[in-house]
């Protein structure tokens, strides 16, 4: 270091220490240790936050101005004359340069959250609010806004002490008085400190909040657990989604390759090479202005030209240098949202962990990404194919020489399936140049070679790359997502079922048909002002009969957006827009709009209804589609998809209404013990709905035995009330009485298969 | 002064300019106590803030107009008060009266067009003011030898 350097440093630190001093002696001065509140209200305790540090921006250069000024006009006064005047300007420079000196340096970003992202641009929302008043003013309130928020007493919802303990991890958590929050992961509960992680971000502010622990190399780990903010309680993580018990940490990701996409601006991953460290960066955090508009740094330099502006106020034609969703073609004004509300795999995924996200708002989807939209398997029911993303034909050579041209309708676990019947025996399709020899088999419709995808994941990857598919590969855990008719069941990915409703494929529909981001009437779904009733079918149906929905008091989305999408421990509304059928619900698994709310009545009588009101041929049915309510059969032997959304169902309203509500305790009893801790806590929550549970608790985290007991309590309560449906096809006999026997049976018979639906 | 002459024009601009203004501010008032959304809501931030610089300006111009009046004979004008009077008058009618139709019509952040006419306003009370000040740090002129004083 040479002298000035030397010198430079001295002087500089010289500065941080007066400043210091200043600071300190500002707050003796400013107050006694106590807050303005705990001077006003004495003997009160109110929750104390970190002292912020002293706002760079109250030295400004105008106040070190004005600071020189001011001294030099006071020597003025005193000092006339020209003696005077040179006195007065080496007063007034000397103070300036003292009021810069101790003007305190800007609060340094904090070490721990992503750096700045790689990717040019973006100019912040705060660059937005001058211009564009009532479109910050309703970001802000929004839920995108608080995706993800710096973790500081302002943010963190959750009471942050005591210790938690699940599937082997323990963590005593700690709010420290200056404000941070550190989990400490012990050895064993009540054990020692192994590690200290602070947490430094949070995803979610409503429904539920996750916690994101600054690791080592730049990764960001999550918590384990979930706080339920309704609640106000912890549960871990894996019991806070649709998941068996068993899968463990499933939902476990790092923030920096795959949240920092969709829960921030301009999220990069930095991830290195060989995948241990990551230099993650975003514009902001949180979904902000330019996620849906594209970076503005722009729009924000051209649009200080008062001329430009007003010539765009009076119509001089788009503002070429942003993108307005309500302004694009249906395509690319969908991508702004589906970019991040869809299933999708994505092609540029090394890239993407290395950079950024390529997408920006107006452009569509497939550069970056491409939707996962399943095709149906042939002969199982409930259960979809990964179709085939690019060429589908394939080649079949038979044992003896002969060949055959075919189309894959797509591969799961156990096999490729072609579109039509090819003839059986051993032999070898060649697809996309990769050789697959086995034994064709035949099935209804169609052919399939039978191979243990499920168990060779390079054999998986490979038939994936013939198939088309660059990038990342859908996974069975994918799958998962959907219904049998590939219809999306998972909440938050709202495009994959706009891709599949013929509103969308045949006409227009947007996002933006329905919700709106600027005004909505609500800030949980985001509904434009009115869409929450028919209005939003009519703007375009107009002309639908009166006597078209049969019903005297159902909307239109009660049976073409029935409650088939799950998350946040609840189901929601699907997205994919079509008609009920018995079908969807016979061959797909898919629940029906009829039988979600006519709970008490089999599909053989949705079959026969529509049949005769809308003419629909009635599907082949089961002697069990026929004697027992399809709700009953979704909610005992259905999987796991089925079982939550039927237990969500007997708690809606206008079910209730049409079905009848107290007879359904012993059947929801008998999930108070399910697998899925999703489904026991959407059975708990609608038990306590119903008549006579009004201070009935249960805890779905609890130990078996405990769930089991207010099992038996439920079953107690509900002998008391009168059930207002009885008979074989909803498996109540009488007051207090329900055929056991046949509930038991059906559980044992459930469909085990283990899902995940990803949220 | 008597009652024709210009400067008492300026007593009546000013005390009519601080009535407009006061009643301009009740009437913002109103709209604050009956909490109307064309004025308090998010999006009307500018046509809020456009209004109230309205109010604020006509009844800073209406005192000036009264300061004027009373000050004007006391300075050493180089040809007379009339023309600092006239820019005094355009900014009261110019500055507020484009701050007011600003607002009126707003597009997001910027005003409407009408608050063109406030910066020229601005430059008319600029100018007013200059003219005033150089009338006031003038040397008053050498008395007439041959008037005779009182």
């Amino acid at each position: 270091m040479s002298d000035a350097g030397l010198a430079h440093g001295t002087g500089a630190r010289q500065a941080r220490d007066a400043r210091g001093v200043l600071h300190d002696a500002c707050r003796a001065w400013h107050d006694d240790g106590r807050t303005r509140r705990e001077r006003a209200w004495p003997g009160r305790e109110f929750a104390r936050r970190p002292l912020r540090p002293y706002p760079a921006a109250v030295l400004s250069a105008l106040e070190i101005a004005g600071v020189g000024m001011a001294v030099a006009a006071a020597v003025r006064v005193f000092a006339p004359g020209r003696a005077g005047l040179a006195a007065a300007l080496a007063a007034g420079v000397a103070a300036a340069g003292a009021a810069h000196l101790l003007r305190p340096a800007p609060p340094a970003p904090d070490p721990d959250l992503p750096g700045p992202s790689p990717r040019a641009g973006y100019a912040g929302s705060d660059a937005c609010r001058a211009c564009h008043p009532k479109e910050h003013a309703t970001w802000y309130a929004s839920y995108h806004r608080t995706m993800t928020q710096a973790a500081t007493p302002d943010t963190v919802r959750a009471r942050f002490d005591g210790e938690l303990s699940d599937r082997g991890l323990t963590f005593r958590l700690e709010t420290t008085a200056d404000g941070r929050f550190l989990a400490h992961l012990l050895d064993r509960p009540g054990g020692e400190v192994r590690r200290t992680l602070r947490t430094v971000m949070t995803t979610g502010s409503h429904h539920l909040q996750n916690y994101w622990l600054a690791e080592d190399d730049g990764w960001y780990a999550p918590l384990p657990f979930t706080w339920h903010i309704r609640d106000g309680r912890w549960v871990p993580t894996p019991d806070s989604f649709l998941q068996p018990d068993t899968a463990g940490t499933t939902p476990f990701v790092t923030w920096n390759d795959g949240c920092v996409y969709c829960h921030a601006v301009g999220g990069a991953g930095g991830v290195s090479d060989d995948g241990r460290r990551a230099a993650t960066g975003v514009a902001e955090l949180g979904i902000a202005c330019e996620a849906c508009h594209g970076p503005g740094a722009a729009h924000v330099a051209a649009n200080r030209n008062p001329v430009r502006r007003y010539g765009l106020h009076l119509g001089a034609g788009e503002d070429p240098t942003t993108a307005h969703p309500g302004r694009l073609d249906a395509t690319r004004a969908s991508a702004v949202c589906g970019r991040c509300h869809g299933i999708f795999l994505r092609t540029d995924y090394a890239r993407l962990n290395r950079e950024s996200d390529a997408f920006t708002a107006g452009d569509t989807l497939d550069p970056t990404r491409r939707l996962l939209l399943p095709a149906p398997h042939p002969f199982r029911a409930g259960r979809v194919l990964v179709p085939p993303a690019g060429d589908p034909r394939a080649r079949v050579t038979l044992a003896d020489g002969s060949a055959v041209d075919a189309v894959v309708r797509g591969f799961d676990e156990e096999g490729v399936y072609f579109d039509r019947v090819l003839p059986g025996g051993r032999g070898s399709v060649d697809i996309g140049g990769l050789r697959l020899p086995g034994t064709l088999s035949t099935h209804a419709g169609g052919s399939h070679l039978p191979l243990a995808l499920g168990d060779n994941p390079g054999l998986w990857q490979s038939l994936a790359d013939a198939l088309g598919w660059r990038g990342q590969t859908p996974s069975a855990y994918d799958l998962g997502g959907f219904w049998g008719d590939g219809t999306v069941r998972s909440t938050g990915r709202e495009a994959n079922g706009l891709a599949r409703s013929a509103c969308a494929t045949r006409g227009d529909m947007t996002c933006g048909s329905c919700h709106a981001m600027h005004g909505a009437a609500a800030p949980a779904d985001l509904l434009a002002p009115g869409m929450d009733g028919d209005r939003a079918c009519t703007q375009c149906h107009a002309d639908v009969p009166a006597d078209h929905a049969r019903h005297a008091a159902v909307a239109c989305a009660d049976c073409h957006m029935p409650h088939t999408t799950f998350g946040l421990l609840g189901a929601i509304r699907a997205h994919r827009v079509d008609s009920p059928t018995a079908e969807m619900s016979t061959r797909h698994g898919r629940p029906n709009a009829c039988n979600l709310c006519h709970l008490d009545r089999t599909l053989a009588w949705t079959a026969e209804w529509l049949e005769r009101w809308y003419r629909q041929p009635p599907p082949a049915l089961s002697e069990a589609d026929r004697t027992v309510s399809a709700a009953v059969r979704w909610l005992l032997e259905g999987d796991g998809a089925q079982r939550a959304i039927a237990a969500w169902a007997f708690r809606y309203g206008p079910a209730r209404r049409a079905s009848g509500e107290a007879w359904a305790a012993p059947l929801l009893a008998a999930l108070l013990d399910d697998d899925y801790a999703a489904v026991r806590a959407v059975a708990g929550e609608t038990l306590r709905a119903l008549p006579g549970f009004a201070d009935w608790t249960f805890d779905y985290v609890a130990p078996p035995e405990t769930r089991r007991a207010a099992a038996a309590d439920a079953r107690r309560r509900w002998a008391t009330v009168t059930p207002d449906r009885t008979g074989p096809a909803v498996l109540v006999l009488g007051p207090g009485r329900a055929d056991d026997a046949a509930i038991e049976r059906m559980r044992a018979g459930r469909d085990v298969r283990p899902i995940v639906v990803s949220e | 002064m008597n009652g024709h002459s210009p400067l008492r024009t300026h007593l009546a601009w000013g005390w009519v300019t601080l009535a407009v203004s006061v009643f301009a501010g009740l009437a913002l008032e109103v709209l604050h106590g009956l909490k109307l959304g064309f004025y308090l809501d998010a999006d009307n931030e500018t046509r809020r803030l456009l209004w109230r610089l309205a109010h604020a300006h006509g009844g800073l111009l209406g005192l000036l107009h009264l300061a004027f009046a009373l000050t004007a004979p006391a300075l050493a004008w180089r040809a007379g008060p009339a023309r600092a009077g006239r820019l005094l008058k355009a900014a009261t009618v110019l500055l507020p009266g484009g701050f007011l139709l600003g607002g009126a019509w707003t597009h997001g952040g910027d005003p409407g067009v009408g608050v063109a006419l406030a910066p020229l306003g601005g430059l008319a009370f600029v100018a007013a003011v200059v003219t005033t000040a150089v009338a006031a740090t003038r040397r008053a002129p050498a008395a007439d030898p041959g008037q005779r004083s009182n």
